[in-house]
């Protein structure tokens, strides 16, 4: 070998090597962590080693599964290949699309059989409840933005999904369809840039459809104090790709005439006077500032004097809904099927229901699993 | 396990390398060698590690008598007996399912233990090195235990012929030189594997469905360029793994896509395994002294049958088998005459033909995307121009790479102004190694939208 190229080597070499034995010295002093709140999930502990484990090779997986997920600088590692996949013109990172400065997620598919399922529980639920149902169905920002998707990017046509969902549903039930009015305001902050939720705007646009539906009255702006809480918001889809320096404002829309509540979270055993939550902004997720996240059932009890009480089944676009429909009634009893296994129709009686909602967005309802045995727990 | 996982880069490695190069003497490095690979092997299916033995001890104590027995019948018989177990073996796990199903017979639930093939070559180079007398059969168990085991090239290849290997495996001398060698060849391999095979296999899988002309081209084009990154950067990895323990091994890949010939692309692509079809089958048979003909069809089928068991690799193998005929009797003397840039990419269409049946899972599905490769009414839709855009550096990258351009570059550079080029080099070396980590983390990455437990 030539002697420049041998000098070449060894310095690479040298460089490589100290890197890869830092990454390997520092991996194995430094403690594990339980859970990563970019990824959302728990991370792989030190497997137990035991001759089961050992035989089926359940233990080596693990081991590989431990050593990625408790990898030094991971999440630091992942903005490096976002920075990296964005400066080579990549459109698409698994299910979100990198676009004019936002990030939006794909259509999903349709689990068609157990759409089917929810479908046939939600209309002998409707049916048989014997108040007024309400269904409104989010579209997501991939149908109503499509504009800031990338060039030549082709999605799944949502309209349809939802066009079919409707049209499905039975004709007893009052279909709040948003979709023209947020339309309209196209342009607006209607969708997080690096979430999958939509904002309080949105909410409110779409508040003012379902309002004159239910017959809650004329509704502007000029009824709120909007407070913006917060700048720094990376969401979900952030956390899905890795993204840096694309960050979201939260605002939350408190009505001027505000009547003093008790929140009570049946699922977790808390009480609250708000529907915020101030510690929520401290943590990466800071959307759960609206409700403090997702729990099985939370009931609202409002001092005033409405005789209406609202059963709300819904994900988790409700949750920016909700600040909206307080002034308007007695209770309200928010079931998140995905986290619920009792009797939902108890409720009806319990809670003297007067109005049923149910609100999704469509990409969670057409994967949803939950709806249907939720709603027809009676039936077993 | 395999080398573009994190847990390999960043602990089994370097691990193995440092106890390698601390322990005194050959044979307690050997002994050390053998058991890391023993538990790289363990690292993927614990349970095939009895296989596994068991194949070593068969081969040595088959060996043993191949080199005891004087007489020549006898010899042959044990000869055939230790090649038809190996076979079997590998037969039975790798093709029991194909048989049953080509007799409408359900499948059993059994997986390819990792390697089989390539390590089942390797033994079967040693029984037959033994037999022709090329080498004489290995007494040291360890050492022979080390050629068929050792975790550089168990799982792909290189098939390291044992005359190679002989004289390296009971000694070898540390050499620093050859180290930092391997390392950059190493890191080399990782970052075809990391940054150009796993993304051109994101694009493959995104064009599966697409139905239009440019799209079925795109499709073919990122498989051929996936396919070539991923096994000539195993290669390198794997050979690279081996230098830094002291082993010497031939290339596997010389720039294949750089052939004039269909000929010469085999003389440039997977050459271990070329090799051994040359020596071990082909020669024997006759070569071209006599039934030519029908000893390269023979050559191919099992060149096809050996990629995996179906009828599109079979079907492959015969493609090629063809080919060469084709060259040998008709077309050479055009091959000879017509312009190189001709030749070239009247050898890239063949081979990317030929990578249509390999990646088909039918070959039904086969001819239906060779039919889109040519059908006009169709050209193209806006998701091939979306995978296009969104890919062109890649495309860029793979195709600069998969030439000489590359090389020819990095020597001339290097002879010209060899500290600037060492200084660059070293950076974009540097430079892409940490890009890979970060693709080796975002391949583990799995973020939910909602707390996963």
């Amino acid at each position: 070998m030539k002697k420049p190229m041998i000098r070449f080597n060894k310095r690479l070499t040298q460089i490589l090597a100290l890197i890869v034995s830092v990454f390997c010295v520092l991996n194995l002093v430094i403690p594990d962590s339980d859970k990563s709140a970019v990824e959302n999930r728990s991370l792989q502990k030190f497997p137990s080693l035991s001759a089961s484990s050992l035989k089926d090779g359940e233990f080596f997986s693990e081991l590989n599964s431990w050593y990625s997920d408790q990898f030094l600088g991971r999440d630091q590692f992942m903005q490096l290949k976002y920075a990296v996949n964005k400066l080579t013109g990549t459109k698409q990172i698994n299910d979100v699309f990198l676009g004019k400065g936002v990030l939006i997620e794909d259509v999903s598919e349709v689990n068609t059989e157990q759409k089917e399922r929810n479908i046939a529980a939600i209309n002998t639920f409707c049916t048989s409840s014997g108040v007024p149902s309400y269904f409104l169905l989010a579209p997501n920002a991939v149908s109503i933005q499509k504009d800031k998707l990338p060039a030549f990017a082709t999605v799944k046509d949502q309209n349809q999904q939802i066009d079919d969902y409707y049209a499905k549903l039975d004709p007893s039930i009052q279909k709040v369809d948003v979709r023209k009015t947020l339309e309209k305001h196209k342009e607006e902050y209607l969708y997080y840039k690096t979430d999958h939720h939509w904002t309080s705007l949105a909410a409110f646009y779409s508040f003012q459809d379902l309002a004159s539906m239910m017959g809650l009255g004329e509704v502007s702006k000029d009824n709120y104090n909007i407070y913006p809480v917060t700048t720094s918001f990376e969401g979900t889809l952030a956390g899905k790709v890795g993204s840096v320096l694309l960050k979201d404002q939260i605002d939350i829309y408190v009505p001027k005439d505000n009547d003093e509540y008790i929140m009570s979270d049946l699922t977790n055993a808390t009480t609250s006077r708000s529907i915020y939550s101030s510690k929520a902004l401290e943590t990466r997720d800071q959307y759960t500032v609206f409700l403090g996240g997702n729990s099985g059932r939370i009931t609202l009890e409002m001092n005033n004097n409405s005789d209406r009480h609202l059963l709300l089944i819904k994900d988790s676009y409700a949750n920016t809904m909700i600040q909206f429909l307080i002034p308007y009634f007695r209770t309200i009893d928010i079931i998140d099927p995905r986290y619920y296994y009792e009797d939902v129709s108890n409720l009806l009686e319990t809670q003297l229901i007067t109005d049923v909602l149910f609100l999704y967005n469509s990409n969670t309802l057409m994967q949803d699993t939950s709806m249907a045995d939720c709603l027809s727990v009676e039936a077993e | 396990m395999v080398f573009n996982s994190l847990i390999f880069v960043f602990c089994f490695l370097p691990v193995s390398v440092f106890l390698y190069w601390i322990v005194p003497g050959s044979f307690v490095k050997n002994v050390v060698l053998f058991v890391l690979s023993l538990l790289f092997y363990a690292w993927n299916e614990p349970f095939y590690l009895i296989l596994l033995l068991l194949n070593i001890a068969w081969n040595y104590l088959s060996a043993l008598e191949l080199g005891q027995e004087e007489d020549e019948k006898k010899r042959k018989i044990v000869f055939w007996i230790t090649i038809a177990v190996n076979l079997l073996l590998l037969g039975a796990f790798k093709y029991t399912n194909f048989l049953l199903g080509i007799f409408g017979i359900a499948a059993f639930d059994v997986s390819l233990p990792v390697g089989l093939s390539f390590f089942t070559f390797s033994a079967i180079s040693y029984i037959a090195d033994v037999y022709k007398g090329t080498s004489p059969a290995q007494k040291n168990p360890l050492d022979l235990g080390l050629y068929i085991a050792f975790f550089g090239k168990i799982t792909s290849g290189p098939i390291a012929f044992y005359h190679d290997m002989e004289n390296q495996l009971a000694y070898r001398p540390l050499s620093k030189e050859l180290f930092f060698s391997g390392v950059c060849l190493f890191a080399k391999g990782l970052i075809k594997k990391v940054l150009l095979a796993d993304q051109f296999a994101l694009v493959f899988s995104a064009l599966s469905a697409n139905t239009s002309m440019l799209g079925a081209w795109i499709y073919a084009i990122s498989y051929m360029l996936e396919i070539y990154f991923d096994f000539s950067g195993y290669s390198d990895m794997a050979i690279g793994i081996g230098r830094m323990f002291g082993f010497t091994m031939k290339p596997n890949f010389d720039h294949p896509y750089s052939a004039i010939s269909v000929q010469d692309f085999w003389r440039r692509w997977h050459i271990s395994l070329s090799s051994w079809f040359r020596d071990y089958v082909y020669i024997p048979l006759g070569g071209n002294r006599h039934d030519y003909v029908r000893n390269i069809l023979i050559v191919w089928f099992l060149t096809g049958l050996w990629h995996g068991a179906n009828w599109t690799f079979i079907l492959w193998g015969l493609y090629y088998g063809g080919i060469l005929l084709l060259e040998k009797f008709v077309l050479k003397p055009y091959l000879q005459t017509l312009p190189k840039i001709i030749c070239h990419l009247y050898t890239l269409v063949l081979v990317l033909i030929g990578w249509v049946f390999f990646f088909s899972p039918g070959i039904l599905e086969a001819f239906s995307t060779l039919g889109r490769m040519i059908n006009v009414v169709h050209p193209m839709d806006s998701q091939v121009l979306f995978v296009l855009f969104g890919n062109l550096p890649l495309f860029i990258l793979g195709v600069l790479f998969s030439g000489t351009l590359y090389d020819r570059v990095f020597h001339l550079f290097m002879d010209r102004s060899p500290k600037r080029a060492s200084a660059i080099y070293t950076f974009l070396y540097v430079l892409f190694f940490v890009v890979c980590i970060a693709f080796m983390v975002g391949s583990t990455y799995q973020s939910f939208l909602y707390f996963a437990f």
